[in-house]
Formats: structure tokens, sequence, C-alpha cells
């Protein structure tokens, strides 16, 4: 029902998940939640046709969202929890830090101090430093070079994808690769892949200069809402097992759906009542 | 035996016959069977429970002749029985009696023959009829009882000479004003029940104390549903509405009918006022009866606490905690579902998988218990998302509110109902009304639906028109291509330059 479905390969991993084809996941009757979010789930500016549910990953998520006048709802968890649930780690070595610069998207664009990030990450991380950046940021040399000058790991997880277009099932399983390398991760900002990487087992860290986007609307309450709401996932050092609850929560971990249920609930095919159980 | 025909008997008049009927049901053999000495039964009885009364001597008051003949041919042969036809004035004002039964009320005991009796003259000259350390079983009808809130408008009867019943201001206020009644006319109440699901045709009673004990909150919940269910063309839902009734302390207040015992002091006894029963004696009666599928079930204290119930010849604890289906409903109300799914599974895997969430309670330790009898596979997942609907929390799930819930629901306990579909249909006008705003809704959001699926056609179309164009053009031969540009297709070739480009530009915003 919206590109937004397929992005990171969401639709993908949930198809994997309930047993179809991946490469050609069926259309979800229903808008998946594609990214944390402190409003309703959704993009502010995505559009609705009416009475189509809205799949989102938390309980909070749900309440607020019904708070703010969208009822028709449902709380399935990110794929990203299922992903996890379908590719349980091995302890393995862990090393360094990864570090998610706060990104813009294809709509806008990030605007911040990048030197003083770098000195910021300098300055905390003992360990080797893996700058991850969104493909935007990547694509300019610019900015690529003044993490790569700082002796950093440069990478890009590769394009979100959307309408038919640069659908890259591969998304989350090539970040969940790097991130089970890496022992911490961190952020300007509290967001999606800090959540992501503690679900993973890293430790999270969220500090430095969060950067603004071009025309920011601080809708919901932005930046300083976060940080007073979510005060215990801000800071160099984090209590893992503090983050790790919040992330759960947050991620819907605690509460995914069996594949029959999922795909009842996104319309999807379902063939054989044994195959019920999740994997 | 002759019927004793008082002047006020009604010579074309059957209560034994037609609707409403006269009080019966098994409910009920229990008080008659406690009758003893000289009994007086008023008013229409099922002569099946005249059967049970173990008195020697019956005394019988109908007041249409049919009826009175009809019993008095059925006890010719009973010694000690006797069958009087009229109205309550034929009785005199002699406390002759051991037993007086009146399970039908005071309601059905004048005569068009004769004047009206009100509720207090009626219950005065009852009472009235009762010697020292007799026993009156009375039957009151709720006036405000779930039956009449939930009746649809009916049509008078011919019973209706002078229904006058609700705007008698001698009637008694509820069931602590029948209380009032008893103890105003001396005697001292031994037992009070609550009568479900009809007055006249009661299935459950319900001791008024044991309605109270939250311990057995599911169990009767269970029970009382159960029995109120069958009712059909209603306003709304007896069984939900008795089982919030259960749930908000008000069970006694809307059952449709009370049935008290009572029993006046023997002249030995001192004469003072009698207590208001604020601890009923145990009269060994049980403190439910309630008669199902499987026969009557009796429920009695334990002799070490708890209470027990007793069916046919088989004795096993009542179940203590609440409904299956407060259970789910409670969860469901609060989005816990990773619950939901647990409570679906462990109910679908086990023994009362077709056991409808009504008719089961959750132990303290989990442990299911079955007190209805199980249904058609997947009857019981249909009911309880019918149940959910009524409740108004199918809302929980968006996009599947009507039929498609009971699958849904079935994904979530891991399991699915196959090829039978449909959904419990509902008589209940309350039930109609938001099933068509449901459908409003799902229409609505069909409608809109099917727009966007419009739109994303076309869009689609127009894209794979251009596509089709561009393939055209560079599937086409070299001299051809050239050809085609040269002779009249540089338009052609443009237009198709640009489809591409804004096929790309497309492509690249998204």
């Amino acid at each position: 029902m919206h590109r937004g479905n397929h992005y990171y390969g969401h639709s993908a991993v949930l198809a994997r998940y309930c047993g179809l084809d991946e490469r050609t996941p069926p259309r979800i009757h229903g808008y998946l939640q594609h990214g944390w979010n402190i409003g309703d789930g959704l993009a502010a500016d995505h559009e609705f046709v009416a009475g189509t549910p809205v799949f989102v990953w938390s309980e909070r998520t749900r309440r607020r969202a019904y708070a703010l006048g969208r009822h028709a709802t449902y709380v399935v968890g990110a794929p990203w929890a299922y992903l996890l649930r379908m590719a349980p780690g091995r302890p393995a070595a862990r090393e360094g830090t990864i570090f998610y610069p706060f990104h813009g998207y294809e709509g806008q664009h990030v605007v911040g101090d990048h030197g003083a990030l770098v000195a910021a990450i300098r300055r905390t991380e003992p360990g080797p430093v893996t700058i991850c950046l969104y493909w935007q940021e990547f694509r300019s040399s610019r900015i690529r070079r003044r993490y790569e000058r700082a002796g950093f790991r440069v990478i890009c997880h590769g394009y979100r994808g959307g309408w038919g277009t640069d659908v890259d099932p591969g998304f989350l399983d090539r970040q969940l690769a790097e991130l089970r390398r890496h022992r911490r991760v961190a952020s300007n900002r509290l967001s999606t892949a800090i959540f992501y990487g503690t679900l993973a087992g890293c430790e999270p860290a969220v500090y430095g200069d969060p950067m603004q986007l071009e025309r920011e609307s601080g809708a919901f309450g932005g930046q300083p809402r976060i940080r007073r709401e979510w005060p215990e996932l801000h800071g160099e050092q984090v209590d893992p097992a503090v983050a790790r609850a919040v992330v759960t929560a947050e991620l819907g971990a605690d509460r995914l759906l069996p594949p029959g249920e999922l795909r009842r609930m996104f319309r999807w095919p379902y063939a054989d009542p044994t195959e019920e159980t999740a994997p | 035996m002759n019927p004793t025909l008082t002047g006020e008997a009604m010579p074309a008049w059957s209560d034994l016959d037609g609707t409403p009927g006269p009080a019966r049901g098994a409910a009920l053999a229990p008080l008659v069977a406690t009758a003893t000495g000289r009994t007086l039964v008023v008013g229409p009885h099922d002569p099946a429970l005249l059967d049970a009364v173990p008195a020697d001597r019956l005394t019988l008051l109908v007041r249409g002749v049919p009826d009175a003949e009809a019993l008095a041919a059925r006890y010719a042969d009973r010694p000690g029985a006797t069958v009087t036809c009229g109205s309550l004035a034929a009785l005199t004002a002699d406390p002759a009696y051991d037993t007086v039964i009146a399970l039908d009320g005071l309601g059905r005991l004048s005569s068009a023959e004769g004047a009206d009796l009100s509720w207090g003259a009626a219950f005065e000259r009852l009472v009235g009829a009762l010697a020292p350390g007799g026993t009156v079983l009375l039957g009151v009808e709720n006036l405000l009882g779930l039956h009449r809130l939930v009746a649809l408008p009916t049509p008078p009867t011919d019973g209706g000479w002078s229904p006058a019943d609700e705007y008698d201001p001698t009637r008694p206020a509820g069931l602590p004003g029948v209380r009032e009644a008893l103890a105003a006319g001396g005697l001292d109440v031994t037992r009070a029940y609550a009568a479900f699901p009809s007055p006249v045709a009661p299935t459950v009673l319900a001791g008024t104390g044991i309605l109270a004990d939250p311990d057995l909150r599911g169990y009767l919940a269970a029970v009382l549903a159960g029995a109120c269910a069958p009712l059909s063309g209603v306003l709304t839902d007896p069984a939900r509405l008795v089982t919030r009734a259960l749930r908000h302390g008000a069970a006694d207040t809307l059952a449709p009918a009370w049935i008290l015992s009572a029993r006046r002091p023997s002249a030995a006894a001192p004469s003072a006022l009698p207590a208001r029963s604020a601890s009923p004696v145990s009269s060994g009666l049980p403190e439910v009866c309630a008669v199902g599928a499987a026969g009557r079930s009796d429920v009695h204290r334990a002799a070490g606490g708890g209470w027990i119930r007793r069916t046919g010849g088989d004795t096993s604890p009542v179940p203590a905690g609440p409904t299956l289906a407060d259970v789910l409903l409670s969860r469901v109300a609060r989005h816990e579902m990773p619950a939901v799914r647990e409570l679906l599974r462990t109910w679908q895997d086990g023994d009362a998988a077709d056991v409808a969430a009504d008719g089961v309670v959750v132990g303290p330790d989990g442990g299911l218990t079955a007190l209805w009898p199980a249904g058609e596979p997947g009857a019981a997942l249909r009911a309880f998302a019918a149940t959910l609907v009524r409740s108004g929390l199918g809302a929980a799930w968006p996009a599947a509110t009507g039929p498609e819930l009971a699958e849904t629901l079935a994904r979530m306990a891991g399991t699915d109902l196959g090829q039978a579909s449909g959904h419990p249909d509902s008589h209940a006008f309350d039930e109609l009304a938001a099933e068509r705003d449901r459908l409003t809704a799902e229409l609505a959001a069909a409608r809109a639906k099917a727009r966007w699926y419009e739109e994303t056609l076309s869009a689609t179309e127009g894209s794979l028109r251009e596509a089709r164009r561009t393939v055209e053009l560079l599937s086409a031969t070299g001299p051809a291509r050239l050809g085609r540009a040269l002779v009249g297709g540089a338009r052609a070739a443009r237009r198709s330059a640009r489809a591409v480009r804004r096929h790309l530009r497309t492509v690249a915003a998204r």
C-alpha cells in the first residue's frame, strides 16, 4: 500500500519469516512503520487510504497513535526483531564502535559540524571506529573523507529502496552482520540504529552534536522531548540492561506475531497450518 | 374428585396452557420438596412440580375452571388433595397451612369476575393463611429484571384486564422491599434466591449471598450466561447483561425474579420481630440450583469451606476464578496481545477447545474447567469473536472486525478454522445497529481502497505504456531505427526519449 513498506527490505524480512519468497514479498495491506518514531509510527507526510491499518512496532506507539486519532493500528514489532529471531547470533568477538551520524533522507539533508562530531567520537571511543553513513552522505566524498581522515572505517549499508526500485532484501542482514562485529553502537541522536544495535547485543551510547535537518519541524516535541523521555539512553556510557529493556519494548521484540497471525494481518497468503510455528 | 368452584372461578380461562404458562422447571423442585404438613399451593404451577410436593394434605387454588378440572382429575386418587377454583378471596382468614407455595407470585391470583387485589392485599391474605411455624415459598417478579430490560415491546395479552403491576404502590420496591414486607408480616426469611432467566420458568436459582462471592464470579457468570443465552428477539444480549450485572454486584438487583422462603415463628418461640435475615438459616436447600443440558446441578457449602456441586451422583468442587472470556476480554482491552496469544493457545490446545470461552473457568493455577458442553469445532472461537465485537473490543484487530476475526484468533492460537465460516447470528437490536455501523465503515474503507487501486492501476498502466514505447524504440534494427527517426519518426523518438527521462526521474524521486 506504500513504498515505505519495502524500505530497508522490511517486507522481504517479514516474507521470509512467513515462509514466503522474500524476493517478491506480497503487498502488505496496511502501512508498516519503518523507523523508530515519536509520533504515530509513520512519517508526518505519509499519505493514507481510509480504513487501512497501520502496523506499528510497539505498544507505546500504538497508544500514542490512538491518542493522536489513529485507531486502526496493530502492534507487530519491528522487522528487525523478526530478523534477530530468525538469525540468533552466536557469541563472537566484538570490537570497537559502530557510529551512525544522524542522517538526512531523500527529501531533507542534514546540516551540522561533522568536524566537531569526529572530535567527540575520538575523545570517547577507545577502540576502532566504524562510521556508517546513509547513502546520501556516503556519496558525498567531502563528508566521507572527513571521517576517513580521522582514521575511521567508513561504510554504508546501501539504499533503503522504494516502490519496486532498489528493493534490497539484504539491507538488514548486512546491518546485522556489521553490528555484531562491534561492541558498542553510538550516534549523535537517539535513533533507529541505536535500537537495532542494542537489540543485537551492542552497548549503546548517544552523544555529540545532534545536528539539524533542513527545515526540521520539531513535531511531537523533537529532540528536547526525546532527551526528556529517554534520558537513560543518552550519554557516553549507558546501562546496558536498562537500555535493553527499553529497546525490547520500543521494537516490540517481546510481542512478535506467529507467522500465521502476521500473514493474516497483512492479508498475505498462507498455506499449511502445520507450518504455523515461529522459527 | 370435583374441584370446588367459587363465584370467582373463570369458566373459560387457563393459566396452565399457553403463554407464559405455569411456574415450572426442575430448578424449583428442591423448593417444593421442602413442603410439609398442610400445604396450600396458590396460582398456576406445573403439575410436574405439584407431583413432587411431598405433603399429605394438599390444597390447590387456581382461577381457571379448565385448570381446576385438569388438576382434580390428576389428583383424583391422591388422598388429602383438594382443588379450589377462584380468586384469593376464596381463602378463609384461618391460619391453617404449614406450607404455602406461591412460586408464580401474586400476579395471577385475581379473577376477571371479582375485585382486583393489589400486591399488598394479596400478600396479606397469603401470609394470613400461614400457621405458626409454617413456611411460605414466595416468588416475586422483578419488574426491572433483565428479562424486561432486554424485551421488545409486546402486544397486550388477554391476561391484562387490569395490568396494574408497574403502578401498584403496594408492590415492594426491589428485593429489599420484599424482605421488608415479609418481616412486616412477622416472617423470618430463611432463603432468598435470584431466579434466571425468566420468572415463570427459571433454570437457575442463585442464593443472593453467593452472588457476591468474588471467587465464584466465573462459575456464576458461566451458569447465568448459559441460562440467559437462549433468549431471542431482544434489545440487547441478556447473557452479556447478566455477566456485567454480576461484575458490578447487581445480579440480584437485575434478576428476573426473586424466590424467598420465609417462616412464621412458632407460637412457642419468642414473638419478637424477626431479624431481617442478615444471616439466613440454612435449611438444607442448595445455594445454587442450575438446570442445564447435563441435568440439575446443586451447589452446597463444603464441610471444610469452599463450595461443592452435585450433578446427578457426582460431586466436585466448584471451580474458583473468572471465566476465560472475562480474562481474554480484559487482556484484549489492555492490548496485552502476547498474553492473549498464550491464553488462546492454552485454550485451543486443551480439552476445552470446543467449549465457549463464557463456559470455561480459569483457575488460580491457570487450569481450565469447562462448565458448558463442547460445541462444533470452531464454534467456540467464532462465538468469542462475536463476543469481542459485541463488547466493542473487536477493533483491537484493525480491518478484521467482522466474521474474519475468528480466523485471526485461530491464527493467534496457532491453528486455523479451515473452510467453515460464519458468524453467530445476533438478534439483539443494539448489535444490529453496531453491525450496521461496522459495515458502513467497512464499505467506506473498501471504497477508499478501490479508489487507491484504481489510481495505482492507472499509474502502472501509464508507466507500462511508456516502457513499451521505449522497448519498441530500442529493439528496432539499426537502419529501421534510423529510418524511423528520419521519416516522420523524429517526433515519436523525442516523445519516447522524454518519456524515458520522465520515467527515470520518477524512479529516482522514489
